[in-house]
């Protein structure tokens, strides 16, 4: 007769393994972890900037730098959004050191919430003051159009489209495409856009997009590749976005917009006599309060604002316009200086986000 | 003492028995109860949205979108699974051939939706955009195509489990080979068609990359808009219920099946039988729908994959992905190995093998349900409350680990528990007569009988957690981006298509040599629990 009596409260005991196989996850796990601290000899920045584009330029700081990069990047889909709710998350507890974002108005509402540390003065010399924080919390640096295509295939160059205005004209019905303004550089314009045309005006703007049958996208790329194809005869995108697609030989051509008095539309009366101006977007770079490796922080942001970085995305197939005067724009677009740009601080812009947030929500999330 | 009497005095002891359930789940809860209990708390801290939800017809707008695309997407699988089955199992096959057609059927499983999304991105630029009424089918097809391979390997896994004296009736009763087919065999393989469909609808349900790719939005990236657009998880959690149950019912008919079907009874030899002389219309039949279908699951996608990647020179893009994203490989690996060995000891430790089919499969099973995206918030969230020295594990590639291990995790637990079931529960008694010392019995007993579940299970875990994405995606720690969001993030950016086709070449590789290893382990030790 076997003893079950014994059996069974062997078996107890053994239930107990599981215990120490818990105990021996959390210790493994805390031990697989505990090598990535490394003070300033390494640096942990998160980047909204095409992973190709930026990839690169982190791999040649840690190169000529000897500091550990630690690179966190966003997909097309969640530009910006994912690593700005994540700063968000973490705040209380730092892990990034530098935020590069690919566009501003994240960096705003960042240094807003108190995420964001002041940078020296002096960092970022000879960059216009235009594109620094008012505080110094960020500055920005290589930036890009938003712009308007058209495919040249179906539309002749004198019926191009001069203005984002003429997006709700009844010419372009169901012939225009734009990004869902819900995260990344279409979202920062239509909050520039709320903050020049007003709350009342811009809501009555979006509701003739939708009338117009404008065609929302993922993303600038997927604007580009529809006009490129010749789906919609004209779109809404980001100079990196539209001159990838010249490159590749497509049917594109590069409009900067509301350069003229602005038009007169049937149904839209927006009330502007003067020209809208286009609208620049820079890359931004900041750095996090708290982070832990505050002096590799700052050499990465010195880094990434020199005149050798800017030139370097202008060479780029992202072509980023630099903003210092005197550095050679890409081929085919002009320097800001020789260009009527949105007057609009980036900060109005973000209000107008914020604003604008509810209606976009309803009117895009689907 | 009768067994009986003792029985009862020990489990007399609820609180005993409570404990013992509890210790032998608590690995589990770490890991994957917490953040389902975090994600079960926000969602009732935030109920009064629920109304307002459960009104919304964007939601179930996006539900039915997305099962439509799910039961389409697994009847296609099913379909050329189910043929393809058929061809590659027939008689006119020469012998030498059999094996390796077999492993050639088997590299399908490693080639995810969207690589195929990879190797058609070239027309697509073209084709859906312009004609977009196509975007739909494509969509469904890729996803069919794609899984057809999975449902290949349930009718195999299937066959072992049939009985050959049903098969030879079977044959001697039926008039002709496809009444065969229809009327006895398939009949008979029920539970493995069952287990596959409902797997693959799953995966099909919370698949998020395939839509996004194709831009198409299905339910799991409205799910993720949602939590981007406003990180709080109750909300996004609350938005997700819909899914989650639906999802939910698909894993609970994949445990009914395995149930059934699989949780007992003896290995069989059924394969054999299917070897029967055949009409030169039936021959002609298997020989050209399994040489389209392999050509199409497999030869083509990797032929095209090299050609992709070969764009210049093969060598020089290897050298080029091997210098941007050389680390995010080795990463992976690293990764890939260690959550493999945390499942396999996992679920060496949880399952109770006189008991491999009772409900706490179920209830393990409920991570498989969750859209990726919601769990890794979740872990966000978690692991960034943790207090040091715990909160490094958020920093490094552990998260990858925990994110991966708690999605599926329950697959690798139902698979060994299959394996473990069907070993004849007179065979534990025995072994505890035998040998009244638990360790003893665990080292002697336990491990060899479970070593070919043991593998099948490492071997399936691995080859969904190297693909898996959207958990990883919100969860990749700075400096471990794994392989799987760096091709998608380059398919998504639309870029020349070297690289993610490298990538993809090399991440197929390793997966195949590290994932197939272990189902090849599984093969060879099948013998454990039948014949092979």
């Amino acid at each position: 007769m076997v003893n079950v009596n014994l059996i069974q409260s062997l078996r107890f005991k053994f239930s107990f393994i599981p215990l120490g196989f818990a105990y021996f996850i959390v210790v493994g796990l805390v031990g697989l972890s505990c090598d990535t601290y490394q003070p300033n000899q390494q640096v942990v920045v998160y980047t909204s900037l095409d992973q190709h584009y930026s990839q690169p330029i982190l791999k040649q700081f840690e190169k000529e730098t000897g500091i550990k990069v630690l690179d966190r990047y966003d997909t097309e889909a969640d530009k910006t959004t994912g690593l700005f709710n994540r700063l968000i998350q973490e705040k209380n507890n730092p892990r990034c050191d530098v935020f590069w974002n690919s566009e501003v108005l994240r960096m705003v509402l960042l240094a807003k919430q108190g995420v964001l540390e002041k940078i020296p003065e002096g960092v970022g010399g000879g960059i216009p003051k235009a594109f620094h924080a008012q505080n110094q919390q960020w500055v920005g640096f290589a930036a890009r159009y938003r712009v308007l295509i058209y495919n040249t295939e179906q539309v002749k160059e004198a019926d191009a489209p001069r203005s984002i205005l003429e997006l709700v004209s009844k010419k372009w019905e169901g012939q225009a495409a734009v990004a869902l303004p819900l995260a990344g550089t279409t979202q920062t314009h239509f909050g520039a856009l709320q903050a020049v045309l007003g709350k009342k005006k811009m809501g009555q703007f979006i509701q003739l997009l939708i009338e117009n049958k404008v065609r929302f996208v993922n993303g600038n790329a997927v604007v580009r590749d529809l006009v490129a194809q010749g789906t919609v005869a004209i779109g809404l995108t980001d100079t990196d976005d539209a001159n990838e697609g010249i490159k590749k030989g497509s049917p594109l051509k590069i409009v900067f917009p509301d350069q003229e008095k602005p038009p007169k539309l049937e149904k839209f009366d927006h009330g502007l006599t003067e020209p809208l101006g286009s609208f620049l977007i820079p890359n931004t770079v900041a750095q996090i309060k708290g982070g832990k490796n505050p002096e590799a922080a700052k050499k990465l942001i010195d880094y990434l604002l020199s005149a050798k970085i800017e030139t370097q995305l202008a060479q780029s197939g992202s072509v980023q316009i630099p903003l210092r005067p005197g550095l050679d724009p890409p081929e085919g677009i002009p320097h800001p200086s020789t260009l009527k740009l949105l007057k609009v601080s980036f900060e109005q812009a973000a209000q107008g986000v914020e604003d604008l947030e509810p209606v976009l929500k309803d009117r895009f999330l689907r | 003492m009768t067994t009986n009497d003792s029985s009862r005095q020990f489990g007399s002891s609820g609180v005993k028995k409570s404990l013992m359930s509890i210790g032998r789940l608590l690995p589990w809860i770490l890991i994957a109860g917490i953040p389902v209990l975090w994600l079960l708390v926000q969602a009732v801290l935030s109920v009064s949205h629920l109304p307002e939800l459960l009104l919304s017809a964007r939601i179930w707008g996006l539900l039915l979108k997305s099962i439509l695309v799910t039961l389409a997407s697994t009847l296609i699988a099913l379909i050329l699974g189910g043929a393809a089955f058929i061809a590659l199992e027939g008689k006119p096959w020469p012998k030498f051939l059999r094996n390796p057609l077999t492993i050639l059927a088997f590299l399908g499983v490693f080639l995810p939706p969207y690589y195929q999304v990879a190797l058609w991105r070239p027309w697509f630029g073209d084709f859906p955009i312009k004609l977009e009424h196509w975007r739909w089918p494509i969509l469904i097809a890729l996803l069919g195509i794609s899984y057809s391979p999975v449902a290949f390997a349930f009718f195999k896994l299937g066959l072992k489990t049939l009985s050959p004296r049903v098969l030879e009736s079977g044959l001697l009763l039926s008039s002709n080979r496809f009444s065969f087919h229809f009327r006895v065999l398939l009949p008979q393989l029920f539970p493995a068609i069952g287990a596959a469909g409902s797997l693959i609808g799953l995966l099909v349900l919370l698949n998020y990359e395939v839509g996004a790719l194709l831009l198409m939005r299905l339910y799991p990236e409205a799910v993720f808009l949602e939590f981007d657009g406003n990180p709080k998880l109750g909300p996004a959690t609350l938005f997700a219920l819909p899914l989650f149950l639906t999802a939910f019912a698909g894993v609970y008919c994949f445990w009914k099946v395995l149930q059934k079907g699989f949780f007992s009874g003896e290995a069989q030899g059924g394969a054999q039988l299917l070897r029967y002389q055949p009409s030169w219309l039936s021959s002609g039949l298997s020989l050209l729908v399994g040489s389209v279908w392999l050509f199409a699951v497999v030869i083509w996608p990797l032929g095209r994959l090299l050609q992709l990647a070969g764009g210049t020179e093969i060598t020089a893009t290897f050298s080029q992905v091997w210098k941007l994203h050389g680390e995010e490989v080795l990463d992976g690996i690293l990764v890939s190995v260690s959550a493999t060995v945390v499942v396999i000891v996992m679920a060496l430790l949880m399952v109770n093998p006189k008991n491999a089919a009772s409900k706490v499969g179920l209830w393990i099973s409920l991570t498989l349900a969750l859209p990726g995206h919601l769990l890794g918030a979740a872990l966000i969230q978690i692991y960034n409350q943790l207090p040091a020295p715990l909160d490094s594990i958020y920093m490094s590639p552990a998260i990858l680990v925990i994110a991966q291990v708690a999605r599926y995790f329950p697959l690798a637990y139902l698979t060994l528990a299959i394996v473990l079931g069907r070993v004849p529960r007179s065979q534990w008694e025995a072994g505890e007569i035998l040998e009244p010392r638990p360790w003893i019995r665990f080292f002697k007993l336990r491990i060899p009988w479970a070593t070919p579940g043991l593998a099948l299970a490492g071997g399936l875990f691995m080859l969904l957690q190297s693909l898996e994405l959207s958990a990883s995606h919100l969860v990749a720690p700075p400096g471990s981006q794994p392989v799987a969001v760096t091709v998608y993030s380059l398919l998504h950016y639309n870029t020349v298509l070297e690289i993610p086709a490298g990538l993809c070449l090399i991440q197929f590789f390793i997966t195949v040599i590290l994932g197939g290893g272990l189902l090849g382990v599984s093969y060879l030790t099948w013998s454990w629990i039948g014949k092979k």
